[in-house]
């Protein structure tokens, strides 16, 4: 059983996750209060100096990268959802995944990366037919794919968890995902 | 007949507001010195590793405890310049550089102080000509109303 947390009214939600600090934490929370602390980036970007040397990128150079990655996307959604009107458009926040990696109805935040660099961050979130989004999870991706690291690999069942409590639900088969995939502005 | 879209309270059940919010206008509002206090945590953590120095043997050395120190390097710590310069002293580092770059005046003045963080801005602006006052500019992704009556 699945419980969310609104970020943005009607439009933006995200997974609850309860931890022993707080009952009501949510995903997003977490990935928040982890991406802003230094000693938690630090040490899981060492844990990766050896992925990081492909990025030409030291531990700390991608810790900064990722505070200021991320900088962006929070404002955006501040904005989003202190704005009066619905005029800021949270699909311009989010972009389907590729087809090959997951459902069509799983989006990912766009990339904010810095200037050429890839990104390092990834949310994840599901669209639901009503063009309101979910999001499940995040992580520093530091692999070629989600599979290539535990902490892809966790999120990567998250996601499943969710798509399959969704289809229990009666809410997801496989002709929504194969609708959505074919029109995926028509909901927005 | 088409089935009606259920909506996310009808799938998850009825929301709770996530205190995403109020935790995000505390930072964006704190963002300009807390992104020092970021660097200067990732520069000690950095540091750290370099002398294979544990938290605990800095907290001893700077006779604080640990929890100050890990609360420290979490990187939202408004450093007072005695601690940053206890902590140059301690690790040989230096944590504090001159910046000999200078900002245009038009940004200084512009809506810089509402939201934006340092480190975004460009230098792109740098050479500003007298013709941009007034007029939206440029900087990153973002535009910035400059001021007309500058002299």
């Amino acid at each position: 059983m699945f419980a969310v947390n609104k970020i943005v009214e009607n439009r933006l939600f995200a997974l609850r996750c309860p931890t022993k600090e707080d009952e009501d934490s949510d995903v997003l929370m977490q990935i928040f209060e982890n991406w802003q602390d230094t000693s938690y980036l630090y040490s899981v970007l060492r844990k990766y100096s050896n992925e990081l040397k492909f990025y030409d990128l030291t531990p700390k150079e991608a810790a900064k990268q990722i505070l200021h990655e991320n900088n962006n996307f929070y404002k955006a959604l501040i904005e989003a959802a202190t704005a009066k009107s619905q005029e800021i458009r949270l699909d311009l926040l989010f972009e389907p995944l590729h087809k090959k990696e997951n459902s069509p109805l799983l989006v990912q935040v766009k990339a904010y990366g810095a200037g050429s660099k890839p990104s390092l961050t990834r949310i994840y979130a599901i669209k639901l037919l009503d063009g309101s989004y979910v999001i499940i999870g995040g992580l520093i991706k530091v692999g070629k794919s989600l599979q290539d690291f535990s902490e892809g690999i966790e999120l990567l069942k998250e996601i499943k968890k969710v798509q399959q409590f969704l289809e229990r639900n009666g809410y997801l088969d496989a002709a929504t995902i194969e609708s959505t995939a074919k029109q995926p502005d028509h909901y927005l | 007949m088409s089935k009606k879209i259920k909506s996310a309270s009808e799938i998850f059940g009825e929301p709770n507001e996530s205190k995403w919010l109020e935790k995000a206008i505390e930072w964006k509002n704190n963002a300009s010195w807390q992104l020092h206090s970021q660097n200067i945590a990732l520069d000690v953590l950095e540091r750290l590793d370099e002398l294979n120095l544990t938290q605990k043997e800095l907290a001893h050395r700077l006779n604080v405890t640990p929890q100050v120190v890990s609360k420290w390097l979490k990187g939202k710590e408004n450093f007072s310049l005695e601690t940053i310069s206890k902590l140059e002293i301690v690790l040989s580092i230096q944590l504090i550089r001159k910046e000999e770059k200078k900002l245009p005046f038009e940004v200084l003045i512009g809506k810089f102080t509402e939201d934006y963080v340092l480190s975004e801005i460009t230098y792109s602006t740098k050479n500003l000509s007298s013709d941009s006052k007034g007029k939206v500019i440029n900087i990153g992704s973002r535009p910035y109303e400059t001021v007309s009556n500058v002299n």
